[in-house]
């Protein structure tokens, strides 16, 4: 779904055909803006579904109309154009939730969406949307909402740490924490135990390696990064 | 015992499978090859599919919008780049009228405060300051009616030219009239209450310095505090000082103590007038009216 090249260091490399797209739409062209949206909407769109929930379509319209208001005043290549939407998108998705929980305090009523969750899932959607995008999408929304950032910024948006850092205003070590507990998490999932049965890949054993013991609660104290 | 080892054993088993930081950067790099993290890979793998058509559905109108934008960023940018402060004639001139009222609003309020307003407006009648704090303005040429730091303390209030003991029901300092400073020509009442004060003092043993100085600043044509004794008999002679000094004694005897730390004054009359109802020395005020009768 990413466009360029990435490696896990240094997260993608700019890319010449997304540069000149920027280039030209800096510069006022719309058919360089349009390659920008359809090659970041996609991540920007299911970033903010773990993010802002329901509401992550009306987040991303305001995503790229601040980006283009802004675009004139943009310096640097296809990476840091990158982290830079990425950035104005999770500010834009934390307004949402401030907006979202003073609209709950006001009305009193009891929602049926967590704070940047997904809608409850029933059965017939389960059914379908078993194993695809939106079931991944879910699992990772009921991570703890900075491992979960930190996730999908380096699997979907594809960035580094340092870049995802960057986006979240954290220090490279914490994201790379919160990352791998992320992971940690999301492996001992039983979706995703199911998952890897299913595929036929493990052999017995669980996807987390540890099936005679309990799932503690991951403390993250007992090893280090 | 087996069945710890076998917990120990699991422990360590899970401890050793569970993702590290390692791994982890090769899953979320999509490059992890453990068959043991299939699950994951797998959830990685589907959370970064390829786009849905669903999901690039509002391309148009995200262009239109962009073309929108671009068509009203410039006015936009050019005002947002303004900086706020920037000159504007209007805004100079409220900012300095406000800045000038602020400043002379306080001003006038310290200066109001501690009784340091321009000679000029404590001489006008009813003038705002004087009506607005209600307290009478004292006289420009009587810079004692506020006692400088270091100042010599007030030599007690002064009698009414009436007879009414008015004056030493006043509590404030300002309300008082004004009091005696050293270097300064003062009236012949306050100058009787120095003499009388003094030769109290005199009488006591216990002359106080501030009041000699006092007395000596007075007699600048005679000779030094020799002639203290003369002046003030001379003074307290007079049929006015004299009636003025019997009404104010009790006067002063009643308010001396607050003007002199330590009493000192207050127990040197306190024993003159012992001293005069027994009859062993009469004061200089019972001295005087012998005399005027005689």
């Amino acid at each position: 779904m990413v466009v360029g090249s990435f490696d896990a260091v240094n997260g993608h490399n700019d890319d010449p055909d997304l540069d000149a797209a920027l280039n030209a739409a800096i510069s006022g062209d719309q058919n360089g803006f349009a390659v920008l949206w359809r090659t970041l909407q996609p991540p920007i769109l299911r970033y903010l579904r773990v993010v802002v929930g329901a509401a992550a379509e009306d987040v991303a319209s305001e995503t790229w109309l601040q980006a283009a208001r802004d675009l004139r005043n943009f310096t640097g290549g296809s990476t840091a154009f990158r982290v830079w939407l990425f950035r104005i998108a999770r500010n834009r998705g934390m307004d949402e939730r401030r907006r979202a929980g003073r609209r709950r305090e006001d009305s009193r009523e009891p929602s049926d969406q967590s704070l940047g969750g997904l809608p409850v899932p029933d059965a017939a959607a389960d059914v379908l949307e078993k194993w695809g995008t939106d079931w991944a999408l879910g699992l990772i929304a009921t991570l703890p909402p900075d491992q979960a950032e930190a996730v999908m910024l380096r699997v979907v948006a594809g960035l580094a740490v340092a870049q995802v850092a960057e986006v979240l205003g954290k220090r490279p070590g914490a994201v790379r924490v919160a990352s791998m507990r992320g992971l940690r998490q999301l492996a001992r999932h039983p979706d995703v135990r199911a998952r890897a049965t299913w595929g036929g890949t493990v052999d017995g054993r669980d996807a987390d390696g540890g099936d005679t013991v309990d799932d503690a609660p991951d403390d993250g104290t007992s090893e280090g990064v | 015992m087996g069945r710890l080892s076998d917990l120990w054993v699991a422990m360590a088993i899970r401890r050793a499978n569970r993702i590290n930081a390692t791994e982890a950067d090769r899953l979320l790099a999509g490059q992890s090859t453990d068959a043991g993290r299939a699950g994951v890979a797998a959830l990685l793998s589907e959370a970064s599919a390829a786009a849905r058509p669903g999901e690039l559905a509002g391309e148009a109108a995200a262009v239109e919008d962009y073309l929108r934008v671009r068509s009203a960023t410039p006015s936009t940018v050019e005002l947002s780049r303004t900086p706020w402060y920037g000159p504007s004639p209007g805004r100079t001139v409220a900012i300095r009228v406000a800045v000038g009222l602020v400043l002379l609003s306080a001003v006038g309020t310290v200066s109001i405060h501690f009784g340091y307003l321009p000679v000029r407006m404590q001489q006008v009648p009813g003038s705002a300051s004087s009506s607005s704090t209600s307290v009478p303005s004292p006289s420009p040429s009587s810079p004692g009616a506020r006692r400088e730091p270091g100042s010599l303390p007030s030599a007690g209030p002064l009698p009414s030219p009436t007879g009414s003991t008015e004056p030493a029901a006043v509590p404030s300092t300002r309300a008082r009239p004004p009091a005696v400073a050293a270097g300064q020509v003062d009236d012949g009442a306050s100058a009787v209450t120095l003499c009388q004060t003094w030769m109290d003092d005199r009488q006591a043993k216990a002359v106080h310095d501030d009041v000699t100085r006092r007395l000596e600043s007075r007699m600048a044509t005679l000779d030094g505090p020799n002639g203290i004794p003369a002046f003030c008999r001379k003074l307290l002679d007079s049929p006015a000082t004299t009636a003025a000094g019997t009404t104010a004694a009790p006067t002063a005897t009643a308010t001396t103590p607050a003007a002199y730390p330590g009493n000192t004054r207050a127990k040197a009359l306190k024993s003159t007038a012992k001293a005069t109802k027994s009859g062993a020395k009469p004061t200089a005020t019972a001295t005087a009216k012998k005399v005027n009768k005689s």
